[in-house]
């Protein structure tokens, strides 16, 4: 239900199964029905959701609003390794002393890069400020830059 | 009216301005400088634009918001950062908030149902004038008025802005004659109200928002604050970041996000939190660990009936035992060793077991309040009001915080937190109850009736006088005695604003007469005021098309005693009519030849801001009517400005006090100023002020701490204290700063009442396992009528579902995401399953959230209520889960 195939656009070998994170993420079932329906065994080695690795959330924190000071944490709330992949900062907000930001943070190990966190983000402009990357190295540096006050993007 | 579309802000702008935005704030250190989202992805910031003062339309933490208006369309809303309940923070609803007026189908004409038949089918309805749809709801409430007044019904909210609810309150008491008018409140707020009454003799909170500021340890009782108040909750992390110690214990049957930082989750069995209150009464009581000179200086013991059974019959109200327990012989003074000797059964080893705490986990809870330096912050909402034994939960906390004396000082005290913008501001201070007038005054006290009369320019008598002449003297009907009585087709007209019955009601099965025999529904005539359909406007005969929010100029009273005004901003949609206007458009018809002693009925109640020959209001300025009624509004508060009021208020004439039997004479005083209202323009200059509003050397100051010695300018109650505040035999004040004087009671007393613990109203058998507890999620607000129709969240949070222990799933095969269906004694409905941990159910338990009207989760919930607040218990239906 929640792959795709892949178009002559993206890049991938037609027909290959693909994630659209935003429109549909992974829902980390437990019984992995895609593992077992597919018929080529490109999917495989999968037994627990911890197995998964289909990259890394990272979030752009310019533009995420809860590292703004909205109580929003959607993302974190609607993690299904909610407290694990997912965890809650919480920081005293600048120059505000009585109220505090809850800030989403990524754990990189915990994370399996199903991206609910993407498909639900309220936030769609000037686009959505967390999204997966497929390669974890990549996905890390991408949020030490984040987190040292660089724009990523 | 046609939609205008901001065509000179483009995306780029939006960006750039969310962007300057950030940075200003991030160089700045600005307290409050992002931009929210707007209704359209445009965002104002350039051209023309004007911004008004307002406040959130969704919870009880009420947060103050500017709105961005260009063009005649609300363009951005942002946090206000003058406002000191907020600072300018939000919560992602509050963000969203401009495009709740803009959802695709508002409600913009009239809409008649012709054939009663298709009620409930989502068809029926076409669309009408307002000379028509007023003309049959006038007709059908005046048939039914003239008939058998008892077959009529109002349902008010706590959503409804003052003016409008002191209107309505007026017109159904004093027009209609009818105390058949009770609001949404009584399904949130009524346990916490029974209780502020029988204990302080008042209604709402001594403490405010500050406290969470100051306190050193804070205890949830059954409130997923993070979720329901997430303004508040953010408040209260910062308490914490501030200074390491303190601490936070969150008790509750579920784990939630706000267990999630707390430092100590204590889940107990359903209904055991009576007990363990009275497991730390007990502790402080048999160790003399509570505050012996407070006790002595401010507290007095009573004892109530017990053993009241539950509302499994609908005559149950009736019965002798309930009659007993909510008479004036309910409770009754006993001696501090009998209290102690009823505690004592509550031993840390006793309530261990009944709640499944550990011993270790009660006895530092109990430390907590053995602490005589430490300030203790209770907090809770619908886990103790929903309650079979709510109010006695509400007077079991109030207790604890009385021995202790950690009570209405800065960081210190037990806090009611309320779940809607006004349900203190409107549904509790106006009177909108089957029982009560405005400011804290009910129906069956004569002085209380008489006062009403004299404000409202009523002849002496009108509201009643006795058994011949019985008026409003007898309190009408709760909600759930209203939604019985339709259901047993014994309410003919019910007119609802600012709610959704159809899904926010518990049995709904019966209710919406599904499955059942018991179908008034669909034979009682039903009008629903509203802005967007919703199921209960599927149940409507008649829906009139409401302004929303800022379409009108509106009040809302938070948790914390503020009174704020939100402005008119933008107009309503299409033929869209403020609830005001629509509400006197009917009375004058309803009233139409009838009089109040030698006059007008109509023109004597609202005759000083409606034309009746226009048909419409005196202005079309609406700051201008609601200041007028306002003005008259707040003559309740303010005795003075009406001297045959203040005789009342001091009992001149000797008519409402006791005589003793050696001939001396006790006057009753009503100590109206106790809940002092300001002039209107005060609360738009000051972005809202907290009751009691003082005078103070021309200024008009706010009371943060009711009951308080102190000086007004610093948020403590010196000119209530000074006026009422107990006095020694040189009249000198006995209060000294620091100290509390508790001058609404009639002794100075507050009374400590022993409530035990009694079981719930269902318990879990073989055939219905499991514990079904019902709550709010951040995400969305009550039935979603208003946070449904922004796409943002229902992206976040499109579908309710029902958290499980995983152990509880493997027993019965289930797998997380799989359907299942949920079967009570009283209904079933369908919901998909999650193992995920948003909310962690202890095995037996599970938890839905009620918003979502695709899985009616209130199809299934019983609806036995609390004995003394008529509240029901939304969280201890028993059900079985079954996978489909």
């Amino acid at each position: 239900m929640c792959l795709k195939a892949a178009n002559d656009a993206s890049g991938k070998a037609a027909g290959t199964p693909i994630l659209d994170v935003r429109e549909q993420a992974c829902r980390l079932c437990e019984d992995f029905p895609c593992v077992n329906a597919c018929p080529t065994d490109a999917l495989r080695d999968i037994e627990k959701r911890t197995d998964v690795d289909m990259g890394l959330a990272v979030i752009n924190t310019e533009t995420c609003i809860a590292m703004h000071g909205m109580r929003c944490e959607v993302c974190y709330r609607v993690c299904p390794l909610i407290d694990k992949a997912i965890t809650i900062d919480y920081r005293l907000r600048e120059g505000d002393s009585i109220h505090s930001i809850f800030a989403p943070i990524i754990d990189e190990e915990a994370c399996v890069g199903c991206g609910l966190c993407v498909e639900r983000c309220v936030v769609s402009e000037p686009e959505v400020p967390i999204k997966i990357v497929r390669d974890r190295a990549q996905a890390i540096e991408e949020t030490k830059r984040q987190q040292s006050g660089e724009n990523a993007d | 009216m046609v939609k205008t579309v901001l065509k000179d802000v483009t995306r780029r702008d939006f960006v750039k301005a969310t962007a300057v935005a950030f940075a200003t704030a991030a160089a700045a250190g600005s307290l409050s400088t992002m931009v929210s989202c707007t209704q359209d992805g445009t965002s104002g910031g350039t051209g023309v634009s004007k911004t008004f003062t307002s406040v959130c339309r969704f919870c009880g933490c009420g947060c103050g918001v500017l709105c961005e208006v260009a063009n005649g369309r609300l363009i951005s809303v942002t946090g206000d950062p003058d406002n000191q309940s907020n600072k300018g923070l939000n919560c992602v609803k509050g963000y969203y908030l401009a495009k709740v007026l803009y959802g695709e189908d508002r409600l913009t004409k009239p809409l008649i149902r012709d054939e009663a038949a298709t009620k409930g089918s989502g068809t029926g309805l076409r669309e009408a004038s307002w000379e028509e749809a007023l003309d049959l709801v006038a007709e059908k409430l005046k048939a039914t008025w003239k008939e058998d007044k008892s077959r009529l019904a109002f349902w008010a909210s706590g959503q409804q802005p003052i003016v409008e609810g002191y209107l309505l309150s007026k017109f159904w008491k004093a027009g209609l004659l009818s105390n058949n008018i009770d609001p949404n409140a009584r399904l949130c707020m009524a346990s916490a109200v029974v209780a502020f009454m029988n204990v302080f003799q008042t209604d709402e909170p001594a403490g405010c928002y500050e406290d969470l500021d100051h306190a050193d340890v804070f205890i949830t009782w059954g409130a997923n604050m993070a979720e329901a108040h997430p303004m508040l909750y953010s408040r209260l992390t910062a308490r914490k970041l501030n200074d390491a110690k303190v601490k936070h214990f969150d008790l509750g049957t579920i784990k939630t996000r706000t267990s999630a930082s707390a430092d100590k989750v204590l889940l107990f069995k359903p209904g055991t939190d009576n007990a363990i209150a009275n497991c730390i009464a007990n502790y402080l009581v048999s160790e003399e660990k509570y505050d012996a000179p407070f006790v002595a200086a401010h507290c007095q013991f009573k004892a109530g009936t017990e053993d009241l059974g539950n509302a499994y019959e609908d005559g149950w109200d009736g019965t002798d035992k309930l009659q007993e327990a909510t008479g004036n012989n309910g409770v009754w003074n006993i001696e501090f060793s009998e209290y102690a000797e009823m505690l004592s059964k509550y031993t840390f080893e006793y309530t261990a077991e009944l709640s499944g705490c550990s011993v270790a986990d009660l006895k530092q809870l109990a430390e907590v309040f053995a602490d005589p330096n430490a300030k203790v912050m209770s907090l809770w909402t619908m886990g103790v009001n929903q309650h079979n034994r709510g109010t006695w939960m509400n007077h079991n906390i109030y207790n604890i915080h009385l021995l202790s004396g950690k009570i209405a000082q800065p960081g210190c005290g037990p806090f009611s937190l309320t779940g809607q913008p006004t349900a203190c501001g409107t549904a509790r201070e106006v009177g909108c109850f089957a029982h009560r007038l405005p400011a804290d005054l009910v129906v069956n006290n004569p002085q209380h009736r008489r006062y009403t009369e004299v404000l409202w320019n009523l002849p002496e008598g009108y509201l009643g006088t006795g058994d011949d002449n019985p008026g409003i003297s007898k309190p009408g009907k709760h909600t759930i005695k209203i939604f019985r009585d339709l259901s047993n087709g014994d309410i003919d007209f019910l007119w609802s604003a600012h709610n959704n019955w159809a899904g926010s009601l518990p049995n709904l099965t019966r209710f919406l007469g599904r499955n059942t025999t018991k179908t008034g529904i669909f034979d009682a005539f039903i009008v629903v005021n509203e802005v967007y359909p919703t199921l209960s406007t599927d149940y409507a005969d008649v829906v009139l098309p409401a302004a929303m929010w800022i379409e009108r100029e509106g009040q809302f009273g938070n948790a914390e005693r503020r009174t704020a005004v939100f402005e008119k901003a933008v107009d309503p949609p299409g033929d869209a009519k403020w609830d005001a206007w629509i509400m006197l458009q009917v009375a004058q018809r309803v009233l139409e030849g009838e009089t109040i002693g030698t006059e007008d009925s109509f023109d004597l109640l609202f005759g000083n801001i409606w034309d009746k020959e226009a048909g419409d209001f005196i202005s079309d300025d609406q700051r201008e009517i609601s200041k007028i009624v306002w003005e008259e509004y707040r003559t309740f508060t303010n005795p003075d400005m009406v001297k045959a009021a203040d005789d009342i208020n001091n009992d001149v004439g000797d008519k409402f006090g006791v005589t003793a039997d050696d001939g001396t004479y006790t006057p009753s005083k009503l100590k109206m100023f106790a809940k002092q209202m300001a002039p209107y323009d005060e609360y738009l200059d000051n972005h809202g002020l907290t009751w009691p509003v003082r005078e103070v050397d021309g200024k008009w100051l706010s009371t943060k701490w009711r009951f308080a010695a102190g000086k007004q300018a610093d948020g403590y109650d010196e000119v209530g204290i000074t006026k009422y505040g107990q006095k020694d035999a040189d009249g000198k004040l006995i209060s000294k700063p620091g100290d509390i004087d508790l001058y609404k009671t009639a002794k100075f007393k507050a009374s400590v009442v022993f409530r035990p613990y009694e079981p719930p109203a269902e318990e879990p058998d073989a055939q219905y396992p499991f514990w079904f507890c019902t709550g709010r999620l951040l995400e969305h607000w009550h039935t979603a009528s208003m946070t449904g129709v922004i796409p943002e969240l229902t992206r976040a949070l499109p579908a309710a579902l029902l958290d499980m222990h995983p152990d509880d799933c493997a027993k019965l095969g289930i797998a997380d995401g799989d359907m299942v269906k949920v079967k009570s004694r009283h209904g079933e409905f369908e919901i998909k399953v999650s193992t995920a941990g948003r909310t962690e159910p202890a095995p037996g338990v599970v938890f839905a959230p009620f918003f979502d009207m695709n899985s009616l989760i209130n199809l299934a919930v019983h609806d036995y209520y609390d004995p003394l607040s008529k509240e029901p218990d939304y969280k201890k239906t028993c059900v079985s889960i079954e996978k489909i």
